[in-house]
């Protein structure tokens, strides 16, 4: 029964290790920095409205895929939802996405999509095949 | 009536066994008929090449051709032949025809070299083989399809395919796709992964809109190439009328895939 006050203090010491990523982020305050999207200034908007392409983008682009690789053998075109006026968009990464979108593989671009991907900790493997265009 | 329980038994269970044994019969033969209307040609859609090889003698011609879409696809050239990759290439007549050769083929043709490319056949067995889908004949052009995001790399396609038409990804392409000074690839066609199986596609990418093989494209703007390659569906007059009016072989015929690309020899 000696031990007790010994067990109790390596437990207290066990949980304080434990848990001193909360304590420390509680103390020291910020996470990892948010990344900082460059917006466009030309008044250009993306294909959809902001908020539903960054929690869409990857059901659409799979999408997309299918249409262009396992469809008919027809130019594949998509008409935004939030955009009705804007012209049909071809269902392309390379001819469309990365024209604002500049690719991750290369690129440490203002608006790369690694930025955001690195953040959230994904790992699309998109540009293990698919390669950044060149100067359009 | 005399009939009694022996006698009606005997006969259900007769009548049993036949219908059991005669109704998968019933089933399979109808499939297959339906199958065999189905396989009966070609549709008028289906995409088509025609190869003068009498042209294509012209190694200018041929190389063209192959450069052409080599840069269209960034396809590798990997120097160890067994890991080559390839979507169209010259063989010699013998191999491209071992049914039409013999001791005694006409001088011109022999061991003359001969462009070969996937004969997006009206029956491909390498589609019938995969099992992933990955590789299926488009219904709207008859092209035959490669999905590499779905490719496994299993390779029975490869072993389905009399033609050799197909290559296997043995490693890494990008170290050998040819690139310019500032380290870019020829064009933007998505690269290949290792372990995924490719072939031509008929340009499936530039036929969508409107465009030509490059291939074809590449040999019609070499001196003396005009005409060495035509392309265009069945039902296009150019292609039928060449059909119609030349005489033309497939490669191996009797195996019934039915090739789309046909040859003026």
């Amino acid at each position: 029964m000696n031990d007790r006050v010994v067990i109790v203090a390596g437990l207290i010491v066990f949980l304080a290790l434990v848990t001193s990523p909360f304590w420390y982020s509680a103390v020291a305050g910020s996470g990892a920095p948010l990344p900082e999207l460059e917006k466009p200034t030309d008044g250009s908007h993306c294909i959809e409205a902001a908020e539903w392409m960054k929690a869409n983008h990857m059901e659409l682009l799979n999408g997309w895929r299918d249409d262009v690789v396992r469809g008919d053998g027809q130019k594949q075109t998509y008409r935004s939802k939030d955009y009705p006026e804007d012209a049909p968009y071809e269902k392309s990464l390379t001819k469309g996405c990365l024209k604002c979108h500049t690719m991750e593989s290369k690129s440490n671009g203002k608006r790369s999509c690694a930025q955001c991907h690195d953040y959230a900790n994904v790992q699309p493997r998109c540009m293990d095949c698919h390669l950044e265009p060149k100067g359009n | 009536m005399d009939e009694n329980r022996r006698s009606f038994l005997k006969k259900a269970g007769c009548s049993a066994v036949g219908l059991g044994c005669g109704l998968p019969l019933l089933g399979a033969g109808c499939s297959a008929l339906r199958e065999g209307l189905a396989d009966a040609g070609a549709s008028s859609s289906q995409w088509a090449m025609i190869v003068d090889a009498e042209k294509c003698l012209q190694e200018d011609v041929r190389r063209a051709c192959v450069e052409a879409c080599n840069r269209a696809h960034n396809v590798p050239e990997i120097p160890d032949p067994k890991q080559q990759v390839d979507w169209i290439w010259s063989e010699p007549y013998e191999h491209v025809f071992p049914d039409q050769a013999h001791a005694h083929t006409e001088a011109a043709m022999k061991a003359a070299p001969i462009l070969v490319l996937c004969n997006h056949c009206t029956n491909p067995p390498c589609v019938k083989v995969c099992p992933t889908a990955a590789t299926w004949k488009r219904r709207s052009d008859g092209v035959v399809m490669m999905d590499m995001h779905r490719c496994i790399g299993c390779r029975y396609c490869m072993a389905a395919c009399p033609y050799g038409a197909r290559s296997f990804n043995w490693r890494d392409p990008r170290d050998y796709i040819e690139k310019d000074e500032a380290g870019n690839f020829a064009s933007d066609f998505p690269a290949r992964s290792k372990g995924v199986v490719e072939k031509c596609s008929f340009c499936a990418e530039r036929i969508r809109t409107g465009d030509l093989p490059a291939c074809v494209e590449a040999a019609s703007r070499m001196p003396g190439g005009e005409g060495a390659l035509t392309f265009g569906r069945l039902g296009d007059p150019q292609i039928s009328e060449i059909l119609n009016e030349k005489r033309t072989i497939c490669r191996r015929v009797g195996l019934g895939t039915g090739p789309n690309v046909f040859y003026i020899v």
